[in-house]
């Protein structure tokens, strides 16, 4: 029967794979001291001068160090990390106007090289952020500049911002403000203005209690080791590989079968692992992010107020709450999101109400003498959820007359809707779409991480996506950013807050948890996570 | 025509083919109503200056003819395929990481396909009616039909998920390329099979194996049914020939007669499907390399496209444009060695 291939060819190729299949169930597929996680995203960049996404930011974070950051899962209690104290008035380390901030370095601290960390590091650092001009430098140059970076002494140097700039210690909690290496820098590349650092972008070398293991060049997975020359609390686990699996099922039968720890899987489908034998599935944290549906104010029919009130109350949050999202998440109002400083719980969201929308629209429709339905188009890019959201607000709408064109897009696609014909002066600019299904992760948990949404300065994309225009609030807004007066800072929140709540510039949907899945011998893997920061491995461990 | 001279003109024929290739990807790439720039610049928070230094860089105001000079010019004069402003490397880094993956993966499915599809071809058109040509026949088009990720996804529930449940341990394991606990072997070829058998390095070589069984096994299946067939109809046409039948008449053994004297001749129209096939396996591995994490080709073809990464989608589509012709070559080549009738040219 088997024609070309003799039998003895034959046997010794079933022979040869049974050998394979034996010898290979022997290998380790699970080690104690080694923490695998699966995600289907892969890290860009891992230079912090440079990375602007989640993936490579939750390595950078574990990897390199700020001067500050948050304590254990909290979003506004600040502490030193590299330094000995926060700067703030009473303590003289941060001057009254708001604009010159000292920092007192830890002695002693090493890089994974074996190099102690000085003032040199610090201003070296974010000289390169400002000179390199990438990403996410925007956050550091929207207030300081090259003279602004101070060297008082081998240990300490200050910041002198050239505008005052109230939310600028959470600035400095962004892996943007991580502190590199001088002298391995200078070895490998340097600083090009205006440039990435190609040898920084695929090495690292931080003070954090993990350093680079590997990072495969086929890119599938990223290993990091711990650093037992750390200055704080030494890492648990000796290793975190976090490994690039793009298919969900594959995922899951890895967790399964023990050869990841921990994966990622949507909440959409959390039924699928739920109740299994050894896993936990945790609803997981509150990320600082929101969705929403944002409509044009520039450009008919969303250009009324009374057009985005209906669309507002038409939504269903009930079913998006408990069919998509699976209740992992939280109802809000924008522009900031719960565990943001200055969000006004007293501020209650929308709830659907189909008669008052309706009444509304046929207020609008009246005096503009239209009869039949509104049209208009909704972009958004794929992901699991996206498409739910986006077959949602279709049916929303057309139960009071509004007609929804779904039409998918990829995201540079989408940018370039959200951005805009530039047709002369910026005025004359208004972004191609009606409607877009879009979030907004704020790059700080500051009021002022995610007020660009509605300021009229900073409208299009990474911006204002609305084109929302309120000058009483975008005068307010950077009167918060410059003022010293607590007080006035909460005023202004709440003042823009209630504003916003009333026109309406978004259908501000959900505020999602991060859902976690595990198995049960890791342990501390919900109490390690910040919802700004990511995962801190260090506090992890597993206990089989 | 002698053989030099035949490869020889293809080979320059070659030429013509891959600039038109490039005319064409450019141009369609290109004229999508889209601002890759602000992607790349890392995406709506990318402030303008950042996003004028990528649109400087890679020439995206300059008009498409001029684009397309530059992109030229750099491929021609320096071999590069430029900069992906998603990986940050150079095209053809990306490529040289992510091709033997799919080069491998594609060996060893075309590996099986020979080794399962000829000889079960061959015996269905000897047992041509009967039971065994039914079942084969069957399955042949449920290789044709079936979905390759929900192949791929049944193999990984039967050889590892349902074992592991029963027994405490997978039979091979569900996705990756190699254990994660097991060091990749030292970079030769990039094939880590090859270069773990190369290097005498055992634990790579078992589980680099083990490791692509699974999938080759899935990705073969998309080809497997059609060349089951066209075997069997190959087969039969060449049993019916005078010559076999003179062949019986001489007293040879059926064994022989079918070997040595019908399968060669048989093997003419397979090998054509073969080579097309291998080509079509190389640039569609997309979804079983997503199914079992291979880190491929397909993975990033998919990423380029949905990132309007220009220079990787160029790249890509250069090298499977090459790969395809090369393939056409070399079935041309062994067609006319396997029948000495075909004169080349």
């Amino acid at each position: 029967m088997l024609g070309l291939l003799n039998k003895k060819v034959i046997a010794i190729i079933i022979v040869f794979l049974l050998i394979v299949v034996a010898y290979n169930t022997t290998f380790e597929t699970n080690k104690d001291g080694v923490l695998v996680l699966e995600t289907p995203a892969t890290p860009r960049y891992l230079d912090p001068a440079t990375n602007y996404e989640t993936t490579g930011g939750n390595i950078i974070s574990n990897v390199y160090e700020t001067l500050i950051s948050y304590n254990g899962s909290s979003t506004s209690e600040i502490i030193p990390v590299l330094v000995e104290a926060i700067p703030t008035v009473e303590n003289g380390l941060l001057s009254p106007d708001g604009i010159n901030y000292t920092f007192d370095l830890k002695r002693n601290v090493k890089f994974h090289n074996g190099d102690i960390m000085d003032a040199d590091d610090v201003i070296y650092s974010f000289t390169r952020v400002i000179r390199m001009h990438q990403g996410p430098s925007w956050m550091v140059t929207q207030v300081l500049n090259e003279s602004g970076l101070i060297k008082n002494d081998d240990h300490s140097v200050t910041f002198r911002l050239y505008k005052p700039y109230s939310a600028f210690i959470f600035v400095l909690t962004h892996t943007v403000c991580s502190i590199v290496s001088k002298d391995v820098v200078e070895a490998h590349g340097g600083i090009e203005d205006n440039s990435m650092n190609e040898w920084m972008n695929t090495h690292m070398v931080g003070t954090g209690p993990f350093k680079l293991k590997e990072w495969a060049e086929d890119r599938s997975f990223i290993s990091i080791e711990r650093f037992d020359g750390y200055h704080g609390t030494k890492a648990l686990l000796d290793e975190v590989i976090i490994k690039s699996v793009s298919e969900l099922t594959t995922r899951i039968i890895n967790l399964e079968l023990g050869y990841a720890d921990a994966v990622y899987v949507p909440p959409t489908m959390l039924d699928e692992v739920r109740g299994k034998d050894g896993i936990v599935v945790n609803e997981g944290a509150m990320r600082l992010a929101g969705y929403f549906i944002c409509m044009n104010c520039q450009r008919p029919p969303f250009n009324d107020v009374r057009v985005r009130q209906a669309a507002t109350l038409a939504f269903d949050y009930e079913f998006l709450m408990d069919y998509i999202y699976q209740g992992l998440g939280q109802r809000y109002v924008g522009p900031w999101v719960h565990g943001i400083y200055g969000y006004n719980d007293d501020l209650d969201p929308y709830e659907q109400d189909v008669e008052e929308a309706k009444d509304l629209l046929k207020e609008y429709k009246a005096e503009k003498g239209i009869s039949g339905d509104l049209e208009v188009t909704l972009y958004y890019t794929m992901s699991e959820i996206s498409d739910l959201v986006a077959q949602l607000f279709k049916s929303n709408m057309d139960d009071i007359g509004i007609e929804v064109t779904l039409q998918f897009l990829s995201w540079p696609s989408l940018l370039e809707k959200v951005k805009g014909k530039d047709v002369g002066t910026k005025d004359e600019v208004i972004g191609e779409f009606e409607a877009a299904l879009l979030g907004w992760l704020s790059d700080y948990p500051h009021p002022d991480g995610m007020s660009p949404i509605v300021k009229w300065d900073l409208r299009g994309p990474g911006g204002n996506n609305a084109w929302y225009r309120n000058d009483y609030v975008s005068q307010i807004l950077n009167e918060s950013e410059v003022t010293t007066n607590e007080s006035r800072k909460l005023e202004i929140y709440h003042e823009v807050h209630e504003i916003v709540a009333e026109e309406c510039p978004y259908v501000w949907t959900i505020q999602p948890n991060t859902p976690f899945v595990f198995r049960k011998w890791v342990k501390n893997y919900v109490e390690s996570y910040n919802p700004f920061m990511g995962r801190y491995y260090a506090t992890v461990y597993k206990d089989k | 025509m002698k053989l030099r001279t035949f490869i020889a003109r293809r080979l320059l024929l070659l030429i013509p083919v891959l600039i038109g290739l490039t005319m064409i990807t450019f141009t369609i790439s290109h004229i999508i109503p889209a601002d890759p720039a602000q992607a790349w610049a890392g995406g709506d928070k990318a402030d303008q200056a950042q996003v004028e230094a990528i649109e400087e860089e890679y020439h995206l105001n300059e008009p498409l003819h001029v684009q397309y000079y530059y992109y030229m010019r750099d491929l021609l004069r320096y071999g590069e395929m430029g900069r992906s402003p998603v990986s940050g490397r150079d095209v053809s880094e990306d490529i040289k990481e992510y091709f033997p993956a799919t080069f491998e993966l594609t060996l060893f499915a075309m590996f099986f396909v020979i080794i399962i599809g000829i000889p079960t071809g061959i015996f269905s058109a000897i047992k041509r009616n009967k039971v065994p040509d039914h079942l084969i026949r069957v399955v042949s088009l449920m290789g044709s039909s079936m979905p390759i990720f929900w192949l791929g996804l049944l193999l990984q529930l039967v050889f590892a998920q349902w074992p592991a449940l029963h027994w405490g341990q997978p039979i091979l394991p569900p996705s990756g390329r190699i254990g994660t606990f097991i060091d990749p072997p030292t970079h030769l070829t990039g094939l880590f099979t090859v270069d773990s058998l190369l290097t005498l390095n055992a634990p790579a070589f078992t589980s680099s194996v083990a490791h692509i069984i699974l999938p080759a096994f899935t990705l073969c299946f998309a080809v497997l049914g059609t060349i089951m067939r066209v075997m069997r109809s190959s087969m039969l046409d060449v049993m019916n020939q005078e010559y076999m039948k003179t062949a019986r008449a001489k007293g040879l053994k059926e064994k022989d007669v079918i070997y040595k004297h019908g399968v060669k001749n048989a093997l003419i129209p397979t090998t054509t499907i073969l080579g097309m096939a291998f080509g079509g396996l190389l640039g569609g591995a997309v979804l079983t390399e997503s199914i079992f994490g291979w880190p491929g080709m397909g993975r990033y073809a998919i990423t380029s496209i949905l990132f309007l990464d220009f220079p990787a989608i160029m790249g890509f589509t250069l090298l499977m444009g090459f790969v395809f012709v090369l393939m056409n070559l070399l079935v041309d080549i062994l067609y006319a060695y396997l029948d000495p009738r075909i004169r080349l040219g």
